[in-house]
């Protein structure tokens, strides 16, 4: 994309495309600059788009008395071609952000759609969740006050270098059913229940501290966030749950206590595709500094 | 004069003699030692721990070839009380074991000099491996016969010096209590002193008279039953057989009066709810049936006493369950129940060593473990503070790198767990597990083993008893009760997660309906149970 270095970018003439997995909320995903390709949820026979035809209440919902775990797909490459060809009728320039590729194939659709276009590029967030959204809504701002390719792909890289991304589940195994369990598997096997902080590392799921009980937790998520940041560092903060809204208010208050100037740019839920992964009752953190 | 010529000469048949005599005089006072412990917790075991450890020294003497050069005969002694040293006292006599031969190592004949040195040799050897010496022990007896010895006019002859020695030391076991306060509350004199000098005793042959009413004199608690072992020789019958009868208003001494005939070295001690067993015999069936009509046996042991100790040792400590995948450290955990094995186990701990509370392991089934995992690097749970000494002779001993987490219970061992990390190295482990344990407080409820005031706290036999930290802090007839104090206990300052372990036979059910009341009662803690399937103690509890 040489050719558009010097090219200024602005809500003109760019676009943001995200996968449902970066979990929008609501405002987010009113933003006319951006626009969000859905993954597939299964339950047995039954198929849901992601965030479109079902939503997290009904989602957990329905866990709890499904037979069997759901299954997820990615959207096919004919789908990425469907939004993108929309797109660039109006827009001369789309970033196009995804979940980590080492847990999904919607990265590789998004790319394999991506080569009948020229202006688009694919990112790897090489996590999920609200990290998508919070990196959307990062590079909307840019937009807002002018940008070039250049700036965003080094604000890309130190996001994706940089940022911070850590969370809890209340059990591990919707994780290991799912098989996304990466490299906490050696927790799976604990007769003790593990609460487990758990983060991306390298695109697959790590664990960043063995604890037990969720205050513990709680508290080594709170010792991450002040490892990751600066002293009196203005901090953009994104919480994500899976039905239990408290726990959002809980890492707030945790994050509010310590001297980081806290801004909570973003709350929301984990939908049906994360959730199938992460279970109930799972909180999320992702952060960058300003 | 018999002990002279014994010990002239350092030769295998002179060691066999005189280990021999060690052996007797052990076996046949081993349950008085065992039931001088403080606490009326269920783990008087300083007296097993002794008689096994020297009957390993036996069982590798036997071995030994007969024409063994004075220095081989004394590594093979060294060896031997190293490797089978069980238990702190155990691991305490090796050590005074290893100063005694290498001081007599360089002896060609053993005169009252000689053994002056000897005892100088074991003196200081004892007071070097133990971190912190304590005083009212087997280490201030030792150290009180060898100030005396040294005291001595140096003409003194070699059986007038052993009488002084013998003297001397039975004067310091009595002295114990006014130097130990936990003894004169518990009104008992030390089991690992006690312990030295029946053995000590029993080598030099008892000439001076005093064996027998010395003893006797110093073992004073009310209640206990005295041993009706035979005081020498070796038993005529095949197995030794012991095992604990839980039940209701079980009858001792109608039970002795039953058994008597079956065999010798017979013992039945304890409560009408509980009573431990012991006897030789060649019938273990009929022992077994005859208790089996009066209520439910736990911890059955049928041993071969004609089969080799070593054998039997190496079998035991058989490795099992290896840990499914090998990194650069693994961990060698002592546990007790089947429940608690599993729950170590998922944690990625492995090879385990059976034992824990009254039934100490041996360093060499500890070393045998060790042996067996395959990663590089060893660390070594001890879950037992009884066990924490032959844990770490291990550590100096292996060949590998071998390191000690001291945990002092298996629950806190378990938290500890939580830390562990295959693929990080052993000093890594060892740091985020030594983080874990400064966090973690254990409790435990039990029942009291007899009458006595410990720690400001009345207690009854029979009665439920609550300790945090080891240290006794509830008694009552109410398990609930107890279990509440403890937790109570255990909660305060910032703790608030439980783990709660469940153990083997009659207290189980109370200690899981406690559990469930426990979680209604302190609400703002998180409680997780599981079934640990420990003996003598129905419920452990780790709070972090």
């Amino acid at each position: 994309m040489g050719m558009v270095d010097e090219f200024r970018l602005d809500r003109t003439n760019t676009a943001i495309v995200v996968d449902s997995t970066a979990d929008l909320s609501a405002g987010l995903a009113a933003d006319p600059n951006l626009s969000m390709v859905p993954l597939n949820v299964h339950f047995g026979e039954t198929s849901y788009c992601d965030w479109v035809d079902i939503q997290p209440t009904e989602f957990y919902a329905r866990l709890k008395t499904a037979d069997a775990l759901p299954t997820t797909s990615q959207p096919s490459p004919a789908r990425f071609v469907d939004e993108y060809k929309r797109l660039r009728t109006q827009f001369e320039r789309i970033y196009s952000i995804h979940l980590s590729s080492k847990l999904s194939g919607t990265f590789e659709s998004a790319t394999t759609a991506q080569q009948e276009f020229t202006g688009i590029t694919v990112i790897d967030t090489g996590m999920v969740s609200q990290s998508g959204a919070l990196l959307a809504r990062q590079l909307l701002e840019m937009l807002d006050a002018g940008t070039s390719h250049d700036e965003i792909m080094s604000y890309v890289d130190r996001f994706r270098k940089d940022s911070g991304r850590v969370f809890i589940l209340d059990t591990l195994e919707y994780l290991q059913k799912g098989g996304r369990i990466g490299k906490a598997a050696g927790l799976v096997g604990s007769l003790l229940s593990m609460k487990p902080l758990l983060t991306f590392n390298e695109g697959i799921v790590d664990t960043y501290k063995k604890v037990r009980g969720e205050r513990k937790a709680m508290a080594a998520m709170q010792e991450y966030f002040l490892e990751k940041t600066s002293p009196g560092a203005r901090v953009a903060v994104a919480i994500a749950h899976a039905a239990a809204p408290h726990k959002v208010d809980e890492v707030l208050d945790l994050l509010k206590q310590t001297d980081r100037d806290v801004h909570l740019v973003l709350r929301g839920e984990v939908g049906s595709v994360i959730g199938t992964y992460a279970g109930p009752g799972a909180v999320a953190l992702f952060f960058i500094e300003e | 004069m018999e002990a002279d010529s014994r010990l002239r000469a350092v030769t295998t048949a002179n060691a066999r003699a005189l280990v021999g005599a060690c052996h007797r005089a052990i076996e046949a006072r081993k349950q008085q030692v065992n039931d001088l412990n403080v606490y009326p917790v269920p783990d008087g075991d300083t007296g097993t721990n002794l008689l096994l450890s020297v009957r390993a020294v036996v069982a590798d003497l036997a071995n030994a070839d007969d024409t063994l050069p004075r220095q081989a005969v004394c590594d093979v002694v060294t060896n031997a009380a190293l490797m089978g040293a069980r238990g702190n006292s155990g691991v305490i006599l090796s050590q005074i074991v290893r100063g005694a031969m290498e001081a007599l190592a360089e002896m060609e004949m053993v005169s009252a000099a000689g053994v002056v040195k000897i005892l100088r040799r074991a003196t200081d050897t004892a007071y070097r491996a133990v971190r912190k010496p304590v005083e009212g022990t087997i280490l201030t007896v030792l150290r009180e016969m060898t100030e005396a010895a040294e005291a001595a006019p140096e003409t003194i002859g070699l059986p007038e010096l052993l009488a002084l020695i013998v003297h001397t030391g039975w004067k310091s076991v009595e002295r114990t209590p006014t130097l130990l306060k936990v003894l004169a509350d518990a009104g008992v004199v030390d089991a690992g002193g006690y312990g030295l000098m029946v053995m000590i005793e029993g080598m030099v042959g008892g000439e001076t008279g005093e064996e027998g009413a010395a003893a006797d004199a110093l073992f004073s608690i009310p209640g206990i039953a005295e041993s009706t072992a035979d005081e020498h020789g070796d038993s005529i019958y095949t197995y030794c057989t012991t095992f604990l009868l839980k039940g209701v208003a079980l009858d001792g001494p109608e039970l002795e009066r039953q058994l008597d005939p079956l065999g010798d070295s017979l013992l039945v001690v304890g409560t009408d709810r509980q009573l431990k067993i012991h006897v030789h015999t060649d019938e273990p069936g009929v022992v077994l049936g005859l208790a089996t009509a009066r209520g439910v046996l736990l911890q059955v042991a049928i041993d071969n006493m004609k089969i080799q100790t070593a054998e039997r040792d190496a079998r035991l400590a058989a490795p099992s369950l290896r840990p499914a995948t090998v990194g650069k450290t693994q961990v060698v955990a002592v546990v007790a129940g089947a429940g608690m094995r599993e729950l170590f186990q998922s944690l990625g701990a492995g090879p385990f060593v059976e034992g824990g509370q009254s039934m100490n392991p041996s360093a060499e089934e500890i070393m045998n473990a060790v042996a067996a995992a395959q990663a590089p690097a060893v660390l070594i749970l001890p879950n037992n503070k009884n066990i924490v000494m032959a844990a770490e002779q291990v550590a100096s001993l292996a060949e590998k790198s071998v390191a000690v987490l001291p945990t002092h219970s298996m629950q806190v061992g378990l938290s500890a767990m939580v830390g562990f990390d295959p693929e990080n190295s052993l000093d890594e482990n060892l740091a985020e597990m030594t983080g874990i344990l400064e966090e973690v407080l254990s409790g435990e409820v039990t029942r009291a083993v007899r009458d006595c005031v410990v720690d400001d706290v009345d207690v009854r036999e029979g009665a439920f008893i609550g300790l945090v930290e080891g240290k006794l802090v509830a008694s009552g007839d109410d398990f609930y009760e107890v279990a509440r104090d403890v937790t109570a206990r255990l909660l305060a300052g910032d703790r608030e997660l439980v783990t709660a372990l469940i153990g083997e036979g009659d207290g189980a059910d109370s200690a899981r309906a406690a559990v469930d009341r426990l979680r209604e009662e302190f609400d703002y803690a998180e409680f997780e149970a599981h079934e640990g399937g420990q003996p003598l103690y129905p419920l452990l509890l780790a709070a972090e």
